[in-house]
């Protein structure tokens, strides 16, 4: 349908953004209203939202939108006023009503001779909040024929209105109509309230002003006024507006007014107060390139930061009495403060509450629910947790997988439940947490676990992996190979548990960002993943290592520990190198090997450092000359050229302005040793038997410990014995 | 510059390489910097000498003598590192020495065919005759963007219609 022609794309843009985040409130809190029941202050959530959606629909003229959005208004308005008890019908018809809503906001575009809007039909959605409503006691609301002769005060008008009487104001209550064959009846109240406006403080109206904004049809305005003027005043700035068939005014009396229960009703109930509204504009929305253009900025001031307050130390250290060189070192100490500070404000702006991805998770869960005939209590923890925006982009999909997944394969149903003497209703726990500079993200379920043993039998049938293979897999390993890729046809070939749809998708997109997802599971009672990522994609914590004449940076997200090993503390079983860690036996790669044709120095007689990192369930050493230091650094990508480089994610630049390279661990380990089959030589028990014979022949490996402090902190001096100190932290477990 | 002198007037940046003078269209030139710390990229084609910070950009470096099959030297106090702006991107050039600015009439630039180079014609643009020597127009694009070289080719076939025909080899890293 055409829509009003004056609208502007930057209007368009500004209204679909806001009304895909009202849309997003409602799924969430209408979801929630099913539980929660007359929960006043999620109901005054949900009726603002719809409020705000009919408010802006209007002003673009999409009569549909404003048209349905107004009937959940009036919906909504029973429930929270206690008339009508939430119900499932009235979910379901509200949650209907918002998927119009939205396929509506979809369809919305711009040309040249204005917006225009689909035809989407309505009825269906009108008939159902109408019989929603029809279960109140009385018939359908609407602004336009409800005429009542009370006036609802808020809390908030009524402290105004109390305050101006003390202050020797009196209150008139003036109930002014207007033809009802005018076609600008919104203009006219409008004007009504702007005249009055200029001889009074107005406390309240209805229609409010919002309302009247919003362009909802009244042929009748009542306000209440508080003014020094007499009736004759009142009419004389009445008089001068057309189309007015009647003015009545009187001295305002309590029993006009109904107290509002809900307090800052800022909708309904006329709140026109400047006040809240400059509340309100406390935010801005700014376009986030420009943030990531500020970003990268401040990314290139952290840089030459660095340089200055070297070359300053430099100068103080040769001129040590000069004094303009004194006060160079004070000013670069300075700037080296302020450019931190302005760096960590602008991670801040970037980080959003990870709720704003949760949001949608509560309907969908519901949906889904139903769909399956299960019984699940949806919980989300720690929805503030701030994430940085573009993790919390990519989250959106794995999530919504996983917690599918809970909801299909995962919770039984009631009856299947009841056997297993579990309470009927599965519980589903989203939570979110900050862990150590990461964000680190569950999804559990209560339901019937993933049995490794039907994993190995199903990926054997597929072909994933060989029967021989299988039988060498830990438990916690056949879980693992719900992540593979492949795995996603295992369940319908079989139908078994089934938790393989997509895993492979949601590891690779959490691997794309930094960050690792994995699965514990109880068989028949719980499965839990968990994923820990960066808190955001500009930044990292990396570990630098040297190798040959090369840094490369170690995501510390990867790293579990660092160790040293004597020569004899290296084995080889079947032409790969490996060193035991404890009890176990890791595969050891040489970065100089995994980057071959790299001419490196001999590190043979040497000692050589590792680096142990977990891949899955895996441990892999990454062997290294020199461990350099603990630091945060800034993600820069090697550009079109060589992005496509096996093993490296990109680069980063130091203080000192060198180029250093972040390896892409799991790529990495995936080429150089697990060549696409998981069969490492790490994990066999016989293996395990072969490499403690071989040692048994050459003495104890030397696993030697290095200490470090926190990040930024050098690496301390090492001792002999076998203690291992962790330098990153325990992942998992 | 007016559309005129566009079209009658050609400004380059010649350098040397291997004993014989190259221009580039000055336009594609961000900037010429002397060398400086590179770093290696395993993996990265040969020609690749590695990557650079560019005020605080990462930008890849690539030696010319190697790109085009001459015989590699020892870098020298000349050596300079010319920074172009291939399409998207910024990529570092390394040459023997930059010699100067040159603005010559575009009626003295012959098409490539008629001269034989040791450079693929494919990436020349042309030859300029002057009084006493003879100047190759690089089509430095094209010459960094096109071919054998892995990586560098699948993302430009969407880039560019012209370097869509011509066949892409991935590279043996």
């Amino acid at each position: 349908m055409e829509l009003s022609s004056d609208i502007t794309s930057e209007d368009l843009d500004v209204l679909l953004q806001e009304a895909e985040e009202q849309l997003q409130l409602l799924d969430e809190a209408i979801a929630q209203m099913e539980q929660a029941g007359n929960d006043s202050q999620l109901l005054q959530e949900i009726f603002r939202a719809a409020h705000a959606i009919k408010g802006s629909s209007a002003m673009i003229g999409y009569a549909q939108m404003t048209e349905l959005a107004h009937v959940m208004e009036s919906l909504l308005d029973k429930v929270s006023k206690g008339t009508l008890a939430v119900s499932t019908p009235i979910v379901d018809a509200l949650l209907h009503s918002v998927d119009l809503l939205r396929e509506m906001k979809d369809s919305l575009t711009i040309s040249p001779d204005g917006g225009h809007g689909a035809d989407v039909d309505i009825s269906r959605a009108m008939a159902e909040l109408q019989a929603a409503l029809a279960e109140g006691e009385t018939g359908p609301q609407s602004p336009s024929k409800e005429h009542t002769d009370k006036i609802t005060l808020s809390g908030d008008e009524d402290t105004r209105l109390l305050e101006a009487l003390e202050a020797g104001q009196r209150a008139v209550f003036i109930d002014v109509s207007i033809n009802e064959d005018s076609s600008w009846a919104v203009v006219r109240c409008f004007q009504v309230l702007n005249e009055l406006s200029q001889i009074g403080e107005l406390i309240a109206s209805k229609p409010t002003q919002q309302e009247i904004e919003a362009e909802t049809i009244s042929h009748r305005i009542q306000i209440v006024l508080t003014s020094q003027a007499g009736e004759p005043d009142i009419r004389g700035a009445l008089d001068d507006i057309d189309d007015i068939s009647g003015i009545d005014i009187r001295p305002f009396e309590s029993e006009d007014s109904v107290r509002s229960d809900h307090v800052r009703d800022g909708g309904a109930s006329g709140d026109a107060s400047p006040r809240k509204g400059s509340q309100q504009s406390q935010t801005l929305r700014v376009d986030v390139e420009r943030l990531d253009y500020l970003m990268n900025t401040i990314g290139e001031l952290v840089i030459d930061r660095t340089r200055i307050q070297q070359i300053s130390r430099l100068l103080e250290s040769k001129y040590r009495d000069e004094e303009l060189v004194q006060a160079l070192g004070e000013t670069s100490a300075h700037v080296v403060k302020v450019v931190d500070e302005l760096q960590q404000e602008i991670m801040k702006v970037r980080m959003l509450p990870i709720g704003t991805v949760f949001n949608g998770f509560p309907r969908m869960i519901r949906d889904l629910a139903q769909k399956f005939d299960k019984k699940v209590d949806f919980v989300v923890e720690g929805q503030d947790t701030e994430v940085g925006r573009t993790i919390v982009e990519c989250l959106r999909d794995p999530l919504m997988h996983l917690l599918r997944n809970s909801v299909d394969h995962g919770i039984e149903s009631p009856a299947v439940r009841k056997k297993a003497g579990k309470p009927e209703t599965g519980t589903i726990t989203l939570s979110a947490f900050h862990d150590q500079g990461h964000i680190v993200i569950t999804v559990q379920d209560d339901g019937g676990g993933i049995d490794p043993e039907i994993v190995r039998g199903a990926a054997i049938k597929k072909g994933i992996i060989s029967a021989e293979v299988a039988s060498r897999l830990s438990d916690a390993e056949s879980i693992d190979l719900i992540f593979m890729p492949g795995a996603s046809t295992v369940e319908k070939a079989t139908d078994i548990s089934g938790r393989g749809v997509g895993m492979d998708v949601v590891k690779t997109n959490i691997e794309a960002i930094n960050g690792f997802v994995h699965a514990d599971t109880v068989v028949g009672q719980s499965t839990k993943f968990t994923m820990r990522l960066p808190l955001t994609l500009a930044t990292l914590q990396a570990l630098l290592v040297s190798s040959g004449q090369t840094t490369y940076a170690v995501p510390v997200i990867h790293v579990l520990e660092t160790v040293r090993v004597a020569p004899e503390g290296i084995s080889t079983i079947e032409g790969n190198e490996v060193i035991r860690l404890r009890e176990n036996v890791v595969p050891l790669l040489r970065l100089n090997n995994a980057f071959r044709g790299y001419v490196t120095k001999d590190t043979q007689s040497d000692w050589t450092y590792v680096v142990v990192v977990r891949i899955g369930e895996r441990l892999v050493g990454l062997g290294v000359d020199a461990l350099v230091e603990l630091q945060g650094i800034m993600i820069k990508s090697l550009g079109q050229f060589m992005d496509d480089i096996k093993g490296i994610a990109g680069a980063s630049i130091m203080g000192d302005g060198r180029v250093v390279l972040i390896l892409d661990v799991p790529t990495l380990v995936h080429t150089s040793i697990m060549k696409g089959s998981i069969d490492l030589p790490a994990v066999s028990p016989e293996l395990e038997e072969k490499i403690r014979g071989a040692q048994n022949g050459t003495g104890n490996s030397q696993a030697s410990s290095l200490t470090s402090g926190g990040s930024g902190e050098e690496f301390g001096s090492e001792s002999s014995d076998t203690e291992l100190v962790l330098v990153g932290e325990t992942v998992g477990d | 510059m007016t559309l005129q002198t566009m079209e009658t007037e050609k400004q380059l940046v010649v350098f040397d390489l291997a004993d014989e003078g190259y221009g580039v269209d000055i336009s594609s030139v961000r900037e010429i910097i002397r060398m400086q710390e590179i770093t290696k990229v395993p993996k990265a084609p040969d020609f690749v000498e590695g990557v650079i910070n560019l005020r605080g950009r990462v930008i890849p470096v690539m030696d010319l003598r190697k790109r085009f099959g001459f015989t590699v030297t020892e870098w020298t106090k000349d050596t300079r590192i010319v920074v172009v702006d291939i399409g998207k991107q910024d990529i570092g050039v390394v040459v023997d020495a930059v010699t100067e600015v040159l603005r010559l009439a575009a009626t003295s630039v012959e098409p490539p065919s008629s001269v034989i180079t040791t450079v693929d014609s494919e990436y020349l643009l042309g030859i300029a005759k002057l009084e006493s020597r003879l100047i190759i127009l690089l089509d430095l694009e094209q010459a960094l963007s096109t071919m054998e070289h892995g990586s560098i080719t699948n993302k430009f076939e969407v880039v560019d219609d012209e370097v869509k025909k011509v066949p892409s080899k991935r590279a043996v890293a």
